[in-house]
């Protein structure tokens, strides 16, 4: 078991074992710039979604 | 090869007081990453730099030939058939090129953090962004398989397969690459069938293009017939969705992970990806080549239902043989990017929940792994076989919505690939972030254009 161990550790880096990359890395700050960032694009992206369904049905009704 | 089932059984054991990263903790995922490392190792000590290549290529290659996929296919014909050669030849190119540099960057940071994707953004993000981020994926991924198995359809069709046979093969096709509970088997597996990508180059020999206006096309990015108008915005969103998506950006950091790739592996890594873009956009390209005899003989494919109809409109301009080819391709487009897409979600979703998630898992450890991506599958090909569902608009939508959903992606992944603390050497440099960030911006910019056209049409004239 000790030696299949070692070829392991050998073989893979230590942040590759599922051991190790199970373990959480800790939470990032994010800074007022970005948390406004990416505020505005889900936004763009609510307001996108309705158009694209919006645009989609009309295309359906009118290849009807 | 080692007796892994014996090995796995003998390790999984813990006995008691064992410590972290023991042998005790070592899993099956381990040691078949391990054993394919091994020949990595071996093979760059001896020099073998094709050998080399051959070991690690795969997630770049896949996520490519993954992305030209049912409803890009059709969006590349709708392009040769609504303009022929002209602007969106060296357009589609510009588009491979934008997904060589997003790509990219998730190998360096699948190689630098050994971690995926999602698991990623709920860690240094938090689950506030981590759920917008995994719904964005879940829908548009879901929405991408209903389309893949329109593909599949329409290729049987073509070949007068009823549909439920054609669906209920492309369903019995993704369960069964599963079945190989080995990465390495998975991903050759599927690459072989992605190779048939490439029907796409002879079928469009048959349309005897003419390379002049094709070379002419490339350096002028002319003509534009028509001028910019809603249905050439439309065109220009579907083909940026039909490159640059978001499960691409998730599925081959996974990939990459789940392959075992380290930094040592970037250069190949890298090599691996341009192929794969250089191999998809020629497809892109023959697939527009092949479909431009439609435009040049005025053929309107505003009401065509799906790739089949393309198929048959084809023939007889690119003779049987040729329309074959076209469909076969059609179907092949469905398949592959059915595996890959399902995958791409099966290892979100693990990443999210903290489940194991690997090709390399058995059935028994890895039950939501591959529930989650046959209980996907299954339900796009459900969708699919709805009488009177719309189908050819479905396909459109879906690339203008990978699109939009974008911007969102592509923000996460710079913030990610410019983290110090878990990127070190590999951060970004200047000109990755400013490439990265024009392509962000202009894909916002592009989508806001439609958002807007598609509410107020009068404002472009037509």
């Amino acid at each position: 078991m000790a030696s299949d161990h070692s070829r392991l550790t050998n073989a893979l880096e230590p942040g590759q074992l599922t051991s190790e990359t199970q373990r959480p890395l800790p939470r990032r700050e994010l800074g007022r710039k970005i948390v406004a960032l990416l505020v505005l694009l889900r936004i763009y992206v609510i307001i996108a979604i309705p158009v694209v369904c919006y645009a989609f049905f009309h295309a359906v009704l009118a290849g009807k | 090869m080692p007796n892994v089932m014996a090995r796995d059984r003998r390790v999984i054991r813990k006995p008691p007081g064992a410590r972290r990263g023991e042998a005790s903790d070592v899993t099956r995922e381990d040691i078949l990453r391990a054993d394919d490392r091994r020949k990595v190792w071996a093979t760059r000590a001896k020099g073998g730099r094709l050998r080399l290549l051959w070991l690690l290529i795969g997630p770049g290659v896949l996520v490519m030939l993954g992305e030209n996929d049912g409803p890009s296919m059709v969006s590349y014909a709708t392009t040769g058939a609504t303009y022929g050669i002209g602007f969106f030849i060296p357009f589609i190119l510009l588009t491979f090129l934008m997904a060589f540099v997003v790509q990219e960057m998730t190998v360096r940071l699948g190689a630098a953090t050994h971690r995926g994707h999602a698991q990623l953004i709920f860690e240094r993000f938090g689950p506030f962004w981590g759920y917008f981020a995994m719904g964005d994926l879940v829908a548009g991924n879901l929405l991408t398989l209903v389309t893949e198995f329109i593909a599949i359809q329409a290729g049987g069709l073509y070949f007068g397969i009823p549909p439920w046979v054609s669906v209920a093969c492309g369903v019995a096709l993704v369960t069964a690459s599963l079945a190989y509970r080995r990465y390495w088997t998975w991903e050759r597996a599927v690459l072989a069938l992605a190779a048939f990508n490439l029907l796409f180059i002879p079928a469009a020999f048959f349309a005897q293009p003419d390379g002049a206006a094709l070379a002419r096309a490339i350096a002028t990015w002319r003509p534009l017939p028509g001028g910019i108008t809603i249905a050439f915005v439309t065109l220009v969103l579907a083909n940026v969705g039909a490159t640059v998506t978001p499960w691409m950006i998730f599925f081959q950091q996974s990939a990459v992970v789940d392959k075992g790739l380290t930094a040592a592996d970037l250069a190949q890594g890298r090599l691996d990806t341009a192929i794969g873009a250089a191999v998809a956009a020629a497809a892109a390209i023959a697939t527009v080549v092949a479909a431009a005899p439609l435009f040049a003989n005025h053929i309107d494919v505003t009401n065509f239902a799906s790739g089949a109809d393309f198929a048959t409109a084809l023939r007889p301009v690119l003779g049987k043989a040729g329309a074959t080819l076209f469909a076969l391709g059609m179907i092949e487009a469905g398949s592959v990017a059915a595996m890959t897409i399902s995958t791409s979600s099966a290892y979100a979703m693990g990443e999210t929940v903290h489940s194991r998630h690997s090709l390399n898992l058995s059935f028994h450890q890895g039950g939501l792994f591959y529930a989650v991506a046959i209980v996907s599958t299954l339900a796009a090909a459900a969708i699919v076989l709805i009488p009177g569902a719309p189908l050819l608009a479905l396909v459109l939508t879906v690339n203008v919505i990978a699109t939009l959903l974008m911007a969102p992606a592509l923000l996460l992944l710079l913030l990610l690939v410019n983290d110090q603390e878990i990127m070190g050497a590999y951060a970004n440099g200047w000109l990755s972030n400013l490439a990265g960030g024009t392509i962000a911006v202009l894909i916002a910019i592009v989508g806001a254009i439609y958002g807007v056209i598609t509410v107020f049409p009068g404002l472009l004239g037509n």
